[in-house]
């Protein structure tokens, strides 16, 4: 399991730093997780780093990619 | 491991000023900057009075007009005015006077990318691009950094200075050792989306026009002129979908004034912290938006430039004749600091 980032990321990069992975990075428009990088930040952090940070609350766990 | 007395990490404006001090004072110096110059960035572009003038002082030079917009070069102090709905235009200030003294009123419309890039190259410092920091080690004697890319990963120098920006590596890094002990104010998101100007309505040419209407954002928002495409920006807290702000703006800039746009040609985001100034610890310092140096209502580039030198000039002097850098840095910029309690004073910025 992963995290994802919706059409609503503003490409503000915040995540990119707080990752402890290096899971993110720039796709062709918007930023994008790497799935295979991403932990979940399980057994480092009580939260995601990413959702943490993230301007608009556009980081939502993969379950919830079918309605977002 | 590649050695150098000082490193900065950041080729914005604070960075270019801060290199500008420290070659005028013989140090050796090397920028490391994250992305590829020339680079956009998140901004209005507009270079105010101040900057104008301290580009003259530190560096010698106006920007030149290859950095300007072609068409829409000067944008002038009285033609930026805040629009209400039912009252009309008021003048709206990015710039106060500052030590008493006031600044000219012609300010000069620039493309970010290009001027940056003219300022490190003016700065003489050799500046490696594509080279984030991401992490370092400080002794009471010398830095170790540790940077992302192509090329060297480790470098060591006697001041590391953090010249890179509202999102900081360096001065998260200080924040997570429990170093930097300041609590932000405020934390903003800003969105701006460029297009194609098809028509102006009844927009003023040239003008700069601000506007503090909740329903688009927790920040104003403000449009003006870039070449051929209008520039809107967008601002608000936490969880706000600015890029729905963005459509929200554009009804009401179509509603009530008449503009077309065009085609969409590009967006920047940022984050901006309202953090009280931090200038770092022991052989780490920081400067510009980093240290927490922001100007009236968000105008960066001038606050960047004169604390960005004041930094390089306090580094090479503990360089010089030892002493403590940071205690160097806070009592050379005094007044830079009380210009910005000034600014905070008379902040005009959110619309709730």
């Amino acid at each position: 399991m992963a995290y994802f980032i919706t059409s609503d990321c503003i490409n503000c990069t915040e995540c990119v730093f707080e990752c402890p992975n290096d899971a993110i990075s720039l796709g062709e428009h918007i930023h994008e997780i790497d799935a295979g990088k991403c932990t979940e930040c399980v057994g480092f952090h009580k939260e995601p780093q990413c959702v943490v940070v993230c301007a608009t609350d556009c980081i939502v766990h993969e379950k919830a990619r079918a309605v977002a | 491991m590649e050695e150098h007395d000082v490193i900065i990490a950041g080729g914005g404006p604070a960075g270019a000023a801060c290199a500008k001090a420290l070659k005028n004072e013989g140090v050796d110096v090397l920028i490391l900057e994250k992305d590829k110059l020339p680079r956009y960035k998140c901004c209005s572009g507009v270079l105010f009075g101040q900057t104008q003038e301290l580009l003259r002082q530190y560096f010698g030079a106006d920007a030149p007009a290859s950095v300007y917009c072609t068409n829409d070069k000067i944008v002038e102090a009285e033609d930026i005015r805040e629009w209400r709905r039912g009252s009309g235009y008021t003048r709206y200030l990015w710039e106060i006077d500052k030590d008493g003294k006031s600044f000219p009123t012609h300010y000069q419309n620039i493309w970010r990318n290009l001027f940056d890039k003219w300022l490190v190259d003016k700065s003489g410092a050799p500046c490696r691009e594509e080279a984030r920091v991401k992490g370092f080690n400080a002794t009471s004697d010398y830095v170790t950094v540790q940077v992302d890319g192509s090329g060297a990963n480790e470098y060591r120098c006697k001041y590391l200075i953090g010249a890179d920006g509202g999102a900081s590596v360096v001065r998260r890094i200080l924040k997570a050792a429990g170093k930097d002990k300041t609590q932000a104010a405020a934390s903003v998101s800003i969105f701006q989306s460029y297009f194609k100007l098809e028509s102006l309505g009844t927009l003023k040419k040239g003008g700069w026009t601000v506007f503090f209407e909740p329903e688009i954002g927790e920040m104003l928002s403000c449009v003006h002129q870039k070449d051929g495409y209008l520039l809107l920006c967008v601002g608000g807290f936490k969880g706000r979908k600015l890029r729905e702000s963005v459509e929200v703006f554009k009804k009401l800039l179509a509603d009530e004034f008449g503009v077309k746009l065009g085609a969409w040609w590009r967006d920047e985001g940022c984050q901006m912290e309202l953090a009280p100034p931090y200038h770092g610890d022991g052989r780490v310092m920081l400067t510009g938006e980093a240290a927490g140096y922001i100007y009236l209502n968000g105008e960066g580039i001038s606050a960047a430039i004169d604390s960005g030198y004041r930094c390089g000039k306090a580094a090479a002097t503990a360089l010089r004749n030892g002493g403590d850098a940071i205690s160097l840095f806070c009592e050379n910029s005094a007044d830079i600091a009380k210009h910005l309690e000034k600014c905070i004073a008379q902040i005009h910025f959110l619309s709730v």
